[in-house]
């Protein structure tokens, strides 16, 4: 054993001599010493770029989805689904509620302030008076990724065409607005609509190791 | 100097550290240029969904549309968005496009954006610029409104507003959407028989308005398909296949009524009346087990205001015709109503001679439903001068005492909605909504969502 421990110990003396009086080979020494920063670099350059590509191609789904939608594409048919899914390209978007994508549209509402119910057979004023409700809401995507900043409508509180059952009386329907993304809305006027898409994504193919990503992205449009 | 010149030790390190300011640099210009680039995306999303909203609301005038543009401008580019030191937009501009029928809404864009890395060559910001353009079709419209007797109602209270009243009101906030300098606008009521009460033409609102406070619900039948048809003839008598041309349908219940040319029988006694054609409304009662015969009625009911629009009997003068139930003169119904549209269809005649329907009550409801699709599916089509037209369905649903709701497939293939159960072999024809309004109180909402379907349309 001794004599192994010898051997070694001898080598690496030799070894380290001869890199040191040979030039190419400590260039060879600082590149390998450089290598980690440039490989960082490269990488950290790399998810960077997806990440952007992933963004931009996130907010041109909102974008797309919206626009649509505010032109009178009902997406409650796979046809209609399938123009998200082609606009959506690598952020696995899948119409079978899988997949790391989910894109909800939503058209909001003012409920007037002078809104008559009928409640039990008698005239009542409507519970949702002057509130900014949803209207309408088609999903397309994995909804279990997370719920629309508007908020959740069970699918039971939905007609035939997607519109909210008496959305100006039931509170299932009012919005739960996020404050730093729709708090502009709030100028919506009574009897007004607005069409909004909100898209969540799941990056996870741009986890890489040691680079940090969102857990979860968003984008959002109101046209 | 000379020993560094003559050894490679360490000349990788000074490589890079050389390097350095050229590749930080270049990196900066990215980063700077990805940012710039994720702005303006934004800023074109910010724009574009602003032209789509001017369009949609350009019948509001100018102050309105300004308002509406500046609040989804601010919902789409929020104050501080990705850093973004200022951004502010111009307000709409309106550009008529001749003989066309459309108009053109432009909005343009603009943010200051901080540079992060360029501000170190004397850049400290950028201004980046979007614009977009819309078009707004213009749009006829045709309102076909139910004043049957089931409208005549006080769901909730009583005394209190009547369907009919709730209707009108709804109705008239519809009417006060549209532009009223570029669009046209018309209204046809009907109970057992309909009538063009106000012809479409621009400058509607006013009128339009007025003539929807005059209407009245009264004792008389729902005749939907030739209420329907009448209104399509208003609307291609305008001549103009460039525009969006809209039906808005609005009835509470099952259609009773339909007209036709009917003959008259041959009588023993022999009279100069026997084997006559005579044009009129034939109707029946709401309930569907009912096979009570109502006719012929007068398919002129007179012009508005109608106060007493109720049933005027056609009397036939000198031919002793002035039954209310016209079974002893008219043994069986025609094929086609008055406007050509067949009576057949996906609702079944269940009693007939040699294929010729009998006149029976239980016949007279299934033929108007099947006219009112049939109608529909012309209308759509383009039957007359080759302009079809989109419609939209309202039905209101039943409340005591009226307990007849709009029927609900019957709506679905008027509209074309893609929910009907005929959608399949009528999806190349112009697609509406249907829309149901469980109670009076929620006309308005349902006129509102009609509207706005419209206002999708129309871009």
């Amino acid at each position: 054993m001794n004599e192994l421990a010898d051997f070694t110990s001898q080598w690496i003396r030799k070894t380290s001599r001869r890199l040191r009086s040979d030039s190419g080979a400590n260039v060879m020494f600082e590149f390998a010493i450089s290598l980690p920063f440039l490989v960082l670099m490269v990488v950290g350059t790399f998810a960077v770029g997806l990440m952007f590509d992933r963004s931009l191609t996130q907010g041109q789904l909102a974008r797309n989805a919206a626009n649509m939608y505010a032109r009178g594409i009902r997406f409650n048919t796979t046809a209609t689904q399938q123009l998200l899914v082609n606009a959506a390209t690598g952020m696995n978007m899948q119409l079978d509620g899988t997949g790391d994508s989910v894109v909800y549209l939503t058209t909001l509402t003012r409920v007037r302030s002078d809104a008559n119910c009928v409640v039990g057979g008698t005239s009542v004023p409507c519970g949702n008076r002057g509130l900014i409700v949803i209207a309408q809401r088609f999903t397309v995507g994995n909804t279990s990724i997370g719920p629309s900043i508007f908020g959740t409508i069970a699918a039971g509180n939905l007609d035939s065409q997607n519109n909210v059952i008496n959305f100006e009386h039931q509170s299932y329907a009012r919005a739960t607005t996020s404050p730093s993304i729709s708090d502009p809305v709030t100028g919506l006027g009574e009897g007004e609509f607005i069409y909004a898409s909100d898209v969540r994504h799941n990056p996870t193919l741009l986890k890489f190791p040691g680079i940090v990503a969102p857990e979860q992205m968003l984008a959002w449009a109101y046209y | 100097m000379d020993k560094l010149r003559n050894t490679r030790k360490g000349i990788v390190i000074i490589m890079l550290a050389a390097g350095a300011p050229f590749f930080f640099g270049l990196a900066g210009l990215s980063v700077d240029t990805i940012y710039i680039y994720a702005v303006k995306a934004r800023l074109v999303t910010a724009v574009d969904a602003c032209a789509l909203a001017a369009a949609r609301t350009i019948g509001r005038g100018q102050t309105e549309m300004n308002r509406i543009v500046d609040m989804t401008f601010n919902a789409n580019f929020p104050a501080d968005m990705l850093m973004t030191v200022s951004r502010s937009h111009t307000d709409p501009t309106i550009t008529i496009i001749p003989n066309e029928g459309r108009r053109e809404v432009a909005v343009e864009g603009t943010a200051v954006v901080p540079t992060l890395f360029m501000r170190m060559f004397g850049w400290d910001t950028l201004t980046v610029g979007a614009s977009a353009e819309a078009s707004r079709r213009d749009v006829n419209i045709m309102m076909v409104l139910d004043r049957s007797g089931s409208m005549f109602r006080a769901p909730g209270v009583n005394p209190g507003p009547n369907a009919m009243e709730d209707m009108k009101y709804a109705a008239q906030e519809f009417v006060n959407q549209f532009d009223d300098g570029r669009d046209k606008l018309g209204i046809v009521s009907f109970g057992s028989a309909p009538r063009v009460d106000y012809a479409p033409q621009s400058n509607f609102k006013a009128g339009a308005v007025a003539l929807l406070g005059t209407l009245y619900a009264d004792n008389s039948g729902t005749n939907s398909s030739s209420a329907l048809w009448q209104g399509y003839q208003a609307l291609t008598g305008l001549g103009e296949p460039n525009v969006l041309n809209i039906i808005v349908f609005f009835t509470d219940g099952v259609s009773t009524h339909f007209n036709g040319t009917f003959r008259t029988n041959t009588t023993p006694s022999g009279t100069v009346c026997d084997n006559i054609d005579i044009d009129g409304a034939i109707g029946t009662y709401s309930s569907p087990s009912s096979d009570g015969v109502i006719g012929l009625v007068d398919m002129d009911p007179g012009p508005p205001p109608v106060l007493s629009d109720q049933d005027d009997w056609i009397t036939t003068p000198n031919c002793g015709f002035s039954s209310a139930d016209p079974r002893d003169r008219i043994p069986v119904l025609p094929v086609v109503d008055l406007y050509g549209n067949s009576v057949t269809g996906p609702s079944t005649i269940p009693f007939t001679t040699s294929g010729i329907p009998t006149t029976r009550g239980l016949n007279i409801k299934p033929m108007t439903e099947n006219l009112t699709v049939n109608a529909a599916i012309r209308v759509r089509t383009g039957a007359l001068a080759g302009i079809p037209a989109t419609i939209y369905a309202i039905g209101l649903g039943g409340e005591a005492p009226i307990s007849y709701p709009a029927d609900h497939n019957l709506m679905r293939r008027v509209a074309n909605d893609p929910s009907s159960p005929d959608f399949g072999s009528h999806s190349n024809e112009p697609s509406g909504t249907y829309v149901y309004a469980p109670s009076a109180a929620q006309l308005r909402q349902a006129f509102q969502q009609v509207a706005s379907e419209i206002f999708r349309l129309i871009q």
